[in-house]
């Protein structure tokens, strides 16, 4: 159908650059009070603040865009995990990975470990993940077969999940456990740049 | 010589037990009046909710509070857990109650209502208190608990003291700051509640009906960026702890330029419950319009 693999691939990536500008931008126009982007965003550059400008700029755009940052690094993960199962359905879920950084940042956030001079809470997610990655590949063995992988992966994302639940049952927060039931991934509007600037590359 | 010995141990045991006797009556006959001046009632209370405790803790007399809820051993939501370490603590189950056979329980309207059934079934004798929304159902409940445990007087001077506490009120200003109670999670209370009545009749003016609140609601952080209050008024029910939910006040937003409102702290201890230290919130909270710079229509 296509002229060439080059020809496929460039329409796909296009076409897909194109998706997430329109969903980052319907993002932005999401929100609990009715707010005008476009106009909003002229004012911005007019230099003129107001609430809507606080309201686009400090709730609305870091949530949008650690969606984004959020989506491409999974969207990567998963590329690098297909490639390494060799499975199209391979995800980070699948070894572990995610939910031992869920783990691991569920400790810090609701035991107050956190710090808000160091990055403590996203180093714990990176150790969580790598911890249970490391465990996975332990409890498969070595010259495991991409099935043994992939069923230590969902055993130890399972122990994971479960661990995870039992810290937020015992945390000391009254708060906690209604927020295992809404979601530990769901993006709140208690994001914001401080908080989660280390979830974005190193500048 | 010894039925002697025998007879005079015998009266020495009398008199010993002739001594105690009068020394009782003496002691009663003299401790009569000041006793019965303290106590005006014989009845003993149980209570198996924390607010019930604290007007218990108010208005009994400490041999009358045979059991209190353990909740009121926490300073976080208990105004006299200092009061509450005399007392013996129960966790409002029904045999800890039973086996303590009280004249009254003293129960809340959200109390387990199996454990109010088996207390009736047992043939106990339960007073629930209801959730005191205004300040008039706070002074009802006042009322309602001091004659349930045979202390009508004391409830009168306590209600007669809160009530000239409140006409010496400061009128509110002609211009009020605008104020909203935000709860972790963005929980608030609108001007149907007693915190609402609490911040009117300080002289604040609740943004919560600008969003449409009336009772209790939760207030989006958007919406109060938009609403800008001069002041939050934060109660942390569990300081010390963490959650997502109780990091929404920390949210850079609310501190943006031409927002910035002021934090006014209050102990949840006196807003969770009501009672005579509800009135201390009404001058905290006119105490804080007062520090207001420049009160901003």
């Amino acid at each position: 159908m296509f002229k060439s693999p080059l020809f496929a691939a460039s329409l796909l990536y296009s076409v897909g650059a194109v998706l997430v500008c329109i969903l980052f931008f319907i993002s932005l126009s999401i929100g609990h009070e009715p707010l005008d982007v476009t106009q909003t965003l002229k004012a911005i550059w007019n230099g003129t603040d107001s609430v809507d400008s606080v309201i686009l700029l400090q709730i609305r755009l870091p949530r949008a865009l650690i969606a984004l940052v959020v989506g491409a690094s999974l969207g990567l993960c998963g590329a690098a995990m297909q490639g390494l199962l060799r499975n199209p359905l391979a995800s980070p879920g699948l070894v572990g990975s995610s939910s031992g950084a869920a783990l691991f940042a569920v400790a810090v956030l609701y035991f107050g470990f956190h710090n808000a001079s160091l990055p403590i809470l996203p180093i714990a997610g990176m150790f969580g993940a790598l911890l249970s990655t490391s465990l996975v590949y332990l409890l498969a063995g070595r010259d495991a077969s991409v099935t043994t992988i992939i069923l230590a992966g969902v055993a130890i994302n399972a122990l994971a999940t479960a661990i995870m639940s039992l810290l937020l049952n015992l945390a000391p927060s009254p708060y906690a456990v209604r927020e295992l039931c809404y979601g530990h991934l769901a993006i709140s509007p208690t994001e914001a740049w401080p908080t989660s600037g280390s979830c974005y590359p190193p500048r | 010589m010894l039925n002697l010995c025998a007879i005079a141990v015998v009266s020495t045991h009398k008199m010993v037990a002739w001594l105690t006797l009068v020394s009782f009556i003496l002691a009663s006959v003299l401790l009569a009046p000041t006793t019965h001046a303290m106590s005006s009632s014989s009845l003993k209370v149980a209570s198996i909710n924390l607010c019930t405790d604290q007007l218990l803790m108010e208005l009994a007399d400490p041999e009358q509070i045979i059991s209190i809820s353990n909740l009121s051993f926490e300073k976080s939501g208990s105004y006299h857990y200092q009061q509450a370490h005399a007392f013996a603590s129960n966790e409002g189950h029904a045999e800890q109650i039973f086996i303590l056979n009280p004249d009254i329980v003293l129960a809340g309207q959200y109390t387990a209502t199996h454990t109010l059934r088996q207390l009736k079934e047992l043939g106990l004798n339960v007073q629930i208190v209801p959730i005191a929304n205004s300040l008039d159902s706070m002074m009802s409940n006042i009322e309602l608990v001091a004659n349930s445990i045979g202390q009508a007087e004391r409830g009168k001077a306590l209600l007669a003291g809160i009530k000239k506490r409140l006409q010496k009120i400061e009128p509110a200003p002609a211009i009020q700051p605008s104020v909203a109670a935000y709860d972790p999670n963005g929980y608030t209370v609108g001007n149907d509640s007693l915190r609402g009545e609490l911040m009117r009749l300080a002289g604040w003016k609740n943004i919560a009906s600008e969003a449409g609140i009336d009772s209790f609601g939760t207030l989006d952080l958007e919406t109060l960026v938009r609403l800008a209050p001069n002041a939050i008024i934060e109660s942390p029910y569990s300081e010390g702890t963490y959650s997502r939910g109780q990091q929404l006040l920390q949210h850079p937003a609310i501190r943006s330029a031409g927002i910035n409102p002021l934090v006014i702290r209050m102990q949840s201890n006196m807003t969770i419950c009501a009672g005579p230290w509800t009135l201390d919130v009404i001058d905290r909270l006119i105490d804080a319009r007062h520090s207001l710079k420049a009160p901003q229509p």
